[in-house]
C-alpha cells in the first residue's frame, strides 16, 4: 500500500522494473539525481558560501543535542544542589551547567536566522550561475538547430524550471539543510541514548526512521498536489483561466460561454481531485498505524528510562539526559514536513541545466569553424548554388537544388505560397542553418569559410515574428546595433525612417518608456505600432553597417496609409542595400528590383514585374488575382479557391 | 503598478474586517463540517504544546521521587499528550488542506463568474482596472490561503495562553518570560516590513530579468537574438539584472536577519534568567526538578511562537489584500450589472435594420471620446463594410453593437427598439462574431468550434458545416485525429497550429450559430491571405443575400483589404471618431473622398 522507494505515485515511470528492493533502491537512486546534482553544484559555484553553509548546518545539528545534554545534567543536577543549599558545590554545579545549558540555547537561536541567510546567498549564487548557464546554452551557438528541435526544447524547458519563483533551488537548499542539521540531531541523538545501552539509542531511532520513511512517503503524495498540477489538473486550470483571463473575454460572452465553462470546470476539477482524495485516504488510516507506533515507541522509552531512575540503575542526571535525548531523537527523525517535496521538486531542473551547454553543442547544425572577416560584404552578389536542404529530422527537402543569385545593393522580392521556403531561404542566408547541399557563396566565398557570427552582423532584418521586449524604447531600437544604443541620434533617425517617430512621441516617457504595462510608468502598445518600432530596429541595424536588409511581411499589423508610407519609401530604404523582401502583398513586390517566384523548393520564376507579367505564368497568376480585384469592372469573384493557401505549422 | 483605484481598493481599514469575514463565510459555507473541525483541532493542538511540557515535568519529578506508578501515570500521560498533539497536527494539517481546496474551488467559481459574467467588458480592458484583476488571477491561490494565515494565528493564540498558563503554576514571576518575547514580535514585524518594502523595491528588476531569461531561453526571438548579436547583452544584462537583485535582497536579508537574531538574543538571556530564577526557587525547595525540565522543555517554543505570531500577522494582512481586490470585483460586478426591468423580446427577423443615432463614447476612465455623433443606419438584409485607419473607431463600433459597453450618449436601436431594451442575453444569442483577437481554445477541435453554439457543441455535422463554411476544413483534415485533435500546446497531447490556422477555426466558430440577426466580422481575417479572405466574403455576401430574405440579417466587415470591402452593399468610412462617408463603393468612389483615396492608394499598388 505504502509503496516505498516510489518517488511520485501518480507518475510512475515507464520501462523501469517497479518490484524487488533492487528496483526500488534503483528508482530511489535515480530520483536523487537533481538532488545530487544541486549538491554537487554548490561548492562549484560558490566554495565559501558553501562551507558557511555546511558549518552552520553541522553546528545547527550538534548544539541541540548539547543543549539536551547539558539541559538533561542541570535537571540531574538539583538534588545535589537542593541537599547542599544554597552556595553549596552542588548549587554551583547546577549554575554552572545553567549557564553552559544557557548558552547553548542562546547559539541554537541566533544561529537560526544565520543559516537560513547563508541559504539564501547562496540560492542566489546558484540560481544566477544555473540561469546564466541555461542562457548561454541556448543563446551559445550560431545555428537555431537546437531551438526548433523538440527534443533540445524539452530539454531547455525542463532547464527553465529552475526559474521558478517559489520552489527553485534556493527552497530545496533550504530544505537539504533542515533536513541535514535534524538528521544530525537524531544521530547525535542516538549516540547519546547508546552510551546507556548500546542497542537502546539504534531500537528507539529504527522505530522513528521506519515510521517516519514511511509516513513522509504518504506525506508526499498528500502534499504534492499543492506543488504540482498533474495534467487533468491542468485541463481544469484551463478552463478557470479560460473564464478570468482576458484573452477570451470577447467570445466567452457573445457565445455565451461562462456557465458552459463553469460546469467544466467544477467537473474537471472534481474528476482530478477525486484520485487525490482516494491516494490520501489510504494513507489517512496508515498515518494512524504510524503514528501510534512512534508514539509508543516514545512512551515506552520513556518508561523504560523512568522505570531505571526509579529503580536507582541509572541517576536522575542520566535519566533526565536519556530524555531529552529521546526528545532529540523524535524532533530529528520523526518529523514530517514538505522538505522532501521541495528538494525533489526545487531541483528538478538542475541536472538538465548543468548539462543544456553539452547538449545544445551536440545539435550543431551550423559549423561555426570559419574565420575570414565578413566586413564588406557582400560585394557583388550573394549565390544560391545547388542548396539542398531539409529541416533536421524532416525527410521531405524543402530545396532540392536551389539556385539563385541575389546582386548586391539591389532589391530582390520572394513569392510564394505559405511554405514554400520564403523564411528558410532567409535563415540559410543568416547562417541559422546550413544547406546539407551545394553552397551559399558570397562573393565567391563560401558562407562557410566566414567567421559566422561577423556574417550574421552584416544582415538587418524584421521577421514576421520579431521580438516584443518588454524594455524601453531605446532598447527595443537599439538592440538592432548594440554599438549605437547611446548615441539617439541614430536612433532617431531609424525611428524617423520606420515612421515610429510619431508611436514614440505618443508614449509618455517617449524614449524611456517600457513597453510593457507591467513596468510603473509602462505602456501597452498595437501590434502597427510595435511593428513599426520593430522596422526602425531593422534600420537601425543598416546604420550600425549591415549591408543585408530582410524584410519579412513588415506590413502585416499596419493599416492602408501606414503600409502605403513605408512602401512609398522602400525604394529610398533600400537604397544602396542588398534587400529581399517576402510579401503576399503584390503592390510591395513589384517595387524590387527583381522578383523571384518560389515553388517546391525551386525557383521557377525570376525577372522584374513587368517581365513576370509578360511571361503570364505563376506570378502574372497571383498578381492578376489581386489586382484585378482592384480593377474597375466590376465581378471577378469566381476564379478564387485555387490559391487559397494552406498554412503550416513548422517553419514559415 | 500603483495607482489611484489601487489606493481606493486596499485604502479603507475596515474593509479588512470585511475581507476577513467574507472569507470565512465563504470556507464555512463551502464545507461547515471541515471548518468547525479545524477550529477544534487548531485549538486542541495549540494547548498541548503546554501539556507536553507539563507531563515531562511529571517524568522527571515521578523519576526523582524514584514513584514507579507515577512513573507509569507520567509516561501514559506523556503519550497521550503526544498523541493527541501528533495526530491533531497531522490530521488538522489534512483537514485544513481539504477545506482550503474546497475553498478556492468555490472561490474559483465565483471569480469566473464574476469575470465571465459582468455583461460588459470595462474590467477586462481598462488600463487600472486591468491591473487590479492582475493582481487578483496571479495571487488566485492566496484567497484560499488566507483560511491558513487565520488558523495558524489562532493556534498561536492557544498556544499562548496554554503556555502562560503553566508557566504561572511554577510562579507568577515566570509571566515576565511570554513579555521577552515581545522584542521579537516588533522586531519580528518590522523584519517582514523591510523584506517586503525590498522586494517591492526590487520587483520590477526582478520581473525584467525573468523576461530576459525568457529571451535568452526560448526559441521565438532566437533568430533576432542572432543576426543582431544579442546574445551576450541578454546574458550580461540578466546577469547584472540578478546581481542587483540579489544585493538588494542580501541586504534586506542581512537586516532582518540581524533583528530576528536581535530578538533571540534578548528573549535567550530572559530565558536564562528565567532558568536562574527557577533554579533559585529549587534550590530553595520552593520548586521541583520537574519544574526546572518544563521550563526547559517550555522554552524554545515560547519565543518561536511569538516570533511566528508576527509572521502569521503579517502574512494574514498580505493576504486580506488580495481579498479586498477579490471584493473590489463583486462590488464592480454589482455595479456594472446591465439590468432591464422589462426586456422587450429580439424580434425574430428584421425589417428595418439597426440604427445609431448620435452616438458618442468615451472609454470609462478616460477622456478622449473615440466616438461622436455617430448616426448610421444598418439597413436589414445588407452587407456593411467599415473602413478606417487605425484608432479610428472601427471595433468599438463593433463593441457597441455586441454591448460591451453602452453609448455614452445616443442610443443604438434594432428595429426600434432601444438596444438597451434588450435583454444582453437574448440578444448576443442573436449575434455571431469573430474578431481579430480571437481566442484560441485549447480544446478537442470539434470543440474549439463548437462552442460557437453550445446547443451543438457535440454535433459533428454542424461543425463539419460550419468549417466549410469558413474555408477550415482542411485545418480539421490535417489533424491526425480530425476533429477529436486536442488542439494548444498546453496538453502533452496537444497540437499547435498556426495563427492562420487558429483563425480559420475562429471564424468556423462564428459561423456556428445557424440564423444570426447580426454576423460581425472584425478583422477576422488578417492572418488569412488576401485571396481567401476575397473568397470568403463574397460566400458571405450570397449568404446574407438569402438569410435576408428570411431573418433580414445584417453582416458586419471591418478590414484593411479595399479589395473585399468594395464587395459590400454598404460601405462605412470611420474617421477620428465619427462616420464620414458611407455608400456604395461606387457612390464613394464617385464622391472622391476618404474612401477614393485610401481606395486608390492600395489600388495604386497594382497599376
Amino acid at each position: 500500500m505504502v509503496n516505498e522507494g516510489s518517488s511520485i505515485p501518480s507518475r510512475p515511470v515507464a520501462g523501469e522494473p517497479r518490484r524487488g528492493i533492487i528496483g526500488a533502491l534503483r528508482r530511489r537512486w535515480e530520483a536523487s539525481a537533481p538532488p545530487r546534482a544541486l549538491l554537487g553544484y554548490l561548492p562549484q559555484v560558490d566554495r565559501r558560501g558553501t562551507i558557511a553553509l555546511a558549518v552552520l548546518v553541522l553546528l545547527l545539528g550538534v548544539l541541540p543535542v548539547a543543549f539536551a545534554v547539558t539541559s538533561g545534567m542541570l535537571i540531574g543536577a538539583v538534588p545535589d544542589a537542593v541537599e547542599g543549599g544554597p552556595g553549596s558545590a552542588g548549587a554551583d554545579r547546577l549554575l554552572r551547567l545553567l549557564l553552559l545549558s544557557g548558552a547553548a540555547f542562546t547559539a541554537i537561536q541566533v544561529l537560526g536566522p544565520f543559516r537560513l541567510r547563508a541559504v539564501w546567498n547562496l540560492g542566489w549564487s546558484v540560481e544566477i550561475g544555473l540561469q546564466q548557464r541555461v542562457i548561454a546554452a541556448s543563446t551559445g551557438p550560431v545555428g537555431i538547430a537546437h531551438l526548433e528541435d523538440p527534443r533540445t526544447l524539452d530539454r531547455i524547458a525542463v532547464a527553465r524550471g529552475i526559474d521558478h519563483e517559489w520552489l527553485g533551488p534556493t527552497t530545496a537548499i533550504e530544505a537539504m539543510a533542515n533536513i541535514a542539521s535534524r538528521y544530525l540531531v537524531g544521530m547525535g541523538s542516538v549516540l547519546v541514548l547508546s552510551t546507556w545501552h548500546w542497542w537502546f539509542g539504534p531500537l528507539v531511532a529504527s522505530m522513528y526512521v521506519i515510521s517516519g520513511s514511511r509516513l513522509r512517503t504518504g506525506f508526499r503524495a498528500v502534499v504534492e498536489t499543492m506543488y504540482v498540477a498533474t495534467p487533468s489538473f491542468r485541463r481544469a486550470n484551463y478552463y478557470r483561466d479560460l473564464a478570468i483571463e482576458p484573452v477570451a473575454a470577447k467570445e466567452t460572452r457573445i457565445f455565451d460561454l461562462g456557465g458552459w465553462l463553469r460546469e467544466r470546470y467544477r467537473e474537471s476539477w472534481l474528476a482530478a481531485m477525486t484520485d487525490v482524495w482516494e491516494t490520501r485516504k489510504r494513507f489517512r488510516a496508515a498515518f494512524m498505524v504510524l503514528m501510534t507506533m512512534t508514539i509508543l515507541a516514545k512512551g515506552g522509552a520513556f518508561l523504560y528510562i523512568g522505570l531505571s531512575g526509579a529503580r536507582g540503575e541509572i541517576t536522575l542526571a542520566t535519566a533526565a539526559v536519556l530524555l531529552r535525548a529521546v526528545n532529540g531523537l523524535a524532533d530529528g527523525f520523526g518529523a514530517i514536513g514538505d522538505d522532501s517535496v521541495k528538494i525533489a521538486q526545487g531541483s528538478l531542473g538542475v541536472p538538465a541545466a548543468l548539462s543544456l551547454e553539452r547538449e545544445t553543442a551536440t545539435n550543431l547544425q551550423v559549423d561555426a569553424h570559419g574565420i575570414r572577416d565578413a566586413a564588406g560584404l557582400p560585394g557583388s552578389a550573394i549565390t544560391f548554388d545547388g542548396v539542398t536542404f531539409a529541416y533536421p529530422g524532416s525527410d521531405l527537402p524543402l530545396f532540392d537544388g536551389l539556385d539563385l543569385t541575389i546582386e548586391a545593393g539591389r532589391s530582390l522580392a520572394v513569392v510564394g505560397v505559405n511554405g514554400a521556403g520564403k523564411t528558410t531561404l532567409v535563415k540559410l542566408l543568416a547562417r541559422l542553418y546550413d544547406p546539407q547541399g551545394g553552397a551559399i557563396t558570397v562573393d565567391g566565398i563560401d558562407l562557410r569559410e566566414l567567421d559566422a557570427r561577423s556574417w550574421q552582423r552584416r544582415i538587418a532584418a524584421i521577421f514576421q515574428d520579431f521580438v516584443r521586449y518588454e524594455l524601453p524604447v531605446t532598447d527595443n531600437v537599439g538592440f538592432g546595433a548594440i554599438d549605437l544604443l547611446h548615441d539617439r541620434d541614430a536612433l532617431q533617425r531609424a525611428a524617423d525612417r520606420a515612421g515610429a517617430a510619431s508611436v514614440i512621441d505618443g508614449l509618455p516617457a517617449g524614449w524611456d518608456t517600457v513597453l510593457s504595462r507591467q513596468y510603473e510608468g509602462g505602456s501597452d502598445i498595437s501590434g502597427g505600432e510595435w511593428q513599426r518600432i520593430a522596422l526602425a530596429r531593422a534600420l537601425l541595424a543598416v546604420e550600425g553597417g549591415a549591408g543585408v536588409l530582410v524584410l519579412d511581411e513588415p506590413t502585416a499589423n499596419l493599416d492602408v496609409r501606414s503600409e502605403a508610407r513605408v512602401y512609398d519609401s522602400f525604394l529610398e530604404l533600400t537604397r544602396g542595400l542588398t534587400s529581399i523582401v517576402i510579401s503576399h502583398r503584390f503592390s510591395t513586390v513589384r517595387r524590387a528590383d527583381r522578383i523571384v517566384v518560389l515553388e517546391h523548393g525551386r525557383v521557377v520564376e525570376d525577372g522584374t514585374h513587368d517581365q513576370l507579367v509578360a511571361l503570364g505564368g505563376r506570378y502574372a497568376t497571383m498578381y492578376e488575382l489581386q489586382a484585378s480585384r482592384f480593377a474597375d469592372e466590376d465581378d471577378h469573384g469566381d476564379e478564387v479557391v485555387d490559391l487559397v493557401e494552406v498554412e503550416t505549422v513548422a517553419h514559415e | 503598478m500603483s495607482d489611484e483605484l489601487d489606493r481606493r481598493v486596499l485604502g479603507e481599514d475596515r474593509q479588512r474586517w470585511r475581507s476577513a469575514m467574507s472569507i470565512l463565510s465563504i470556507a464555512v459555507r463551502a464545507d461547515p463540517i471541515r471548518s468547525v473541525g479545524t477550529l477544534v483541532l487548531t485549538a486542541a493542538n495549540g494547548l498541548t504544546a503546554a501539556l507536553m511540557a507539563y507531563s515531562f515535568k511529571l517524568v522527571v519529578d515521578a523519576i526523582a521521587r524514584a514513584d514507579s506508578g507515577a512513573i507509569l501515570v507520567a509516561c501514559a500521560i506523556t503519550a497521550v499528550a503526544g498523541g493527541v498533539r501528533s495526530y491533531s497536527s497531522l490530521y488538522g494539517f489534512l483537514l485544513r488542506q481539504r477545506l482550503g481546496e474546497s475553498t478556492q474551488l468555490e472561490i474559483d467559481l465565483r471569480l469566473m463568474a464574476l469575470t465571465s459574467g459582468i455583461a460588459g467588458m470595462e474590467h477586462h480592458e481598462r488600463g487600472d482596472y486591468v491591473d487590479q484583476l492582475t493582481r487578483l488571477r496571479e495571487r488566485r491561490s492566496q484567497l484560499s490561503n488566507t483560511l491558513n494565515a487565520i488558523t495558524n494565528a489562532v493556534s498561536v493564540v492557544f498556544e499562548t495562553v496554554g503556555t502562560i498558563g503553566v508557566l504561572a503554576s511554577v510562579s507568577p514571576a515566570l509571566l515576565a518570560l511570554p513579555i521577552a518575547g515581545v522584542p521579537s514580535f516588533f522586531l519580528e514585524a518590522r523584519a517582514e516590513r523591510i523584506r517586503r518594502e525590498s522586494w517591492e523595491s526590487t520587483t520590477e528588476r526582478y520581473r525584467a530579468t525573468r523576461h530576459l531569461f525568457q529571451l535568452g531561453t526560448t526559441a521565438p526571438p532566437g533568430k533576432e537574438l542572432r543576426i543582431f548579436g544579442l546574445g551576450r547583452a541578454i546574458q550580461d544584462r540578466h546577469r547584472i539584472g540578478m546581481g542587483e537583485t540579489r544585493d538588494v535582497m542580501t541586504d534586506a536579508n542581512l537586516r532582518t536577519q540581524t533583528l530576528a537574531a536581535t530578538g533571540w538574543l534578548v528573549f535567550s538571556v530572559a530565558f536564562v534568567a528565567a532558568l536562574w530564577l527557577v533554579a533559585d526557587q529549587v534550590i530553595a525547595g520552593g520548586a521541583t526538578p520537574g519544574d526546572l525540565a518544563m521550563v526547559l522543555a517550555l522554552g524554545g517554543q515560547m519565543n518561536a511562537q511569538v516570533a511566528a505570531l508576527a509572521g502569521t500577522l503579517s502574512w494574514l494582512l498580505q493576504s486580506l489584500d488580495i481579498v479586498r481586490r477579490y471584493l473590489w470585483l463583486e462590488d464592480h460586478a454589482a455595479a456594472a450589472e446591465l439590468r432591464t426591468a422589462t426586456p422587450s423580446a429580439v424580434p425574430a427577423r428584421l425589417v428595418d435594420g439597426i440604427r445609431l443615432e448620435g452616438v458618442s463614447f468615451t472609454y470609462p476612465g478616460t477622456e478622449r471620446p473615440i466616438l461622436s455623433g455617430v448616426d448610421l443606419h444598418l439597413p436589414a438584409g445588407s452587407t456593411v463594410a467599415i473602413v478606417g485607419d487605425n484608432g479610428a473607431g472601427k471595433s468599438t463600433l463593433v463593441k457597441l453593437l455586441c454591448r460591451f459597453y453602452e453609448p455614452t450618449a445616443g442610443r443604438i436601436t434594432v428595429d426600434g427598439i432601444p438596444l438597451s431594451d434588450l435583454s444582453v442575453l437574448e440578444w448576443r444569442a442573436a449575434l455571431a462574431a469573430g474578431f481579430q483577437d480571437f481566442a484560441k481554445p485549447e480544446l478537442a477541435a470539434q470543440r474549439a468550434v463548437g462552442i460557437g453554439d453550445l446547443d451543438h457543441l457535440d454535433d459533428v455535422a454542424a461543425v463539419r458545416d460550419a468549417l466549410a463554411r469558413a474555408s477550415a476544413t482542411d485545418v480539421v483534415d490535417g489533424l491526425a485525429d480530425g476533429l477529436g485533435t486536442q488542439l494548444g500546446k498546453s496538453f502533452d497531447d496537444g497540437v499547435e497550429l498556426s495563427g492562420g490556422q487558429w483563425q480559420k477555426l475562429a471564424l468556423g466558430r462564428a459561423l456556428m450559430r445557424p440564423a444570426p440577426l447580426l454576423l460581425l466580422l472584425d478583422e477576422p481575417t488578417a492572418a488569412i491571405d488576401a485571396e481567401t479572405e476575397h473568397a470568403l466574403f463574397q460566400r458571405f455576401a450570397g449568404a446574407a443575400k438569402k438569410a435576408a430574405e428570411e431573418t433580414g440579417a445584417i453582416t458586419v466587415l471591418v478590414s484593411h483589404r479595399f479589395s473585399t470591402v468594395r464587395m459590400a452593399d454598404l460601405i462605412v468610412v470611420v474617421d477620428a471618431g465619427g462616420v464620414v462617408e458611407c455608400g456604395s463603393h461606387h457612390v464613394l468612389m464617385g464622391r472622391g473622398g476618404l474612401y477614393a483615396e485610401l481606395y486608390d492608394l492600395q489600388a495604386s499598388g497594382y497599376r
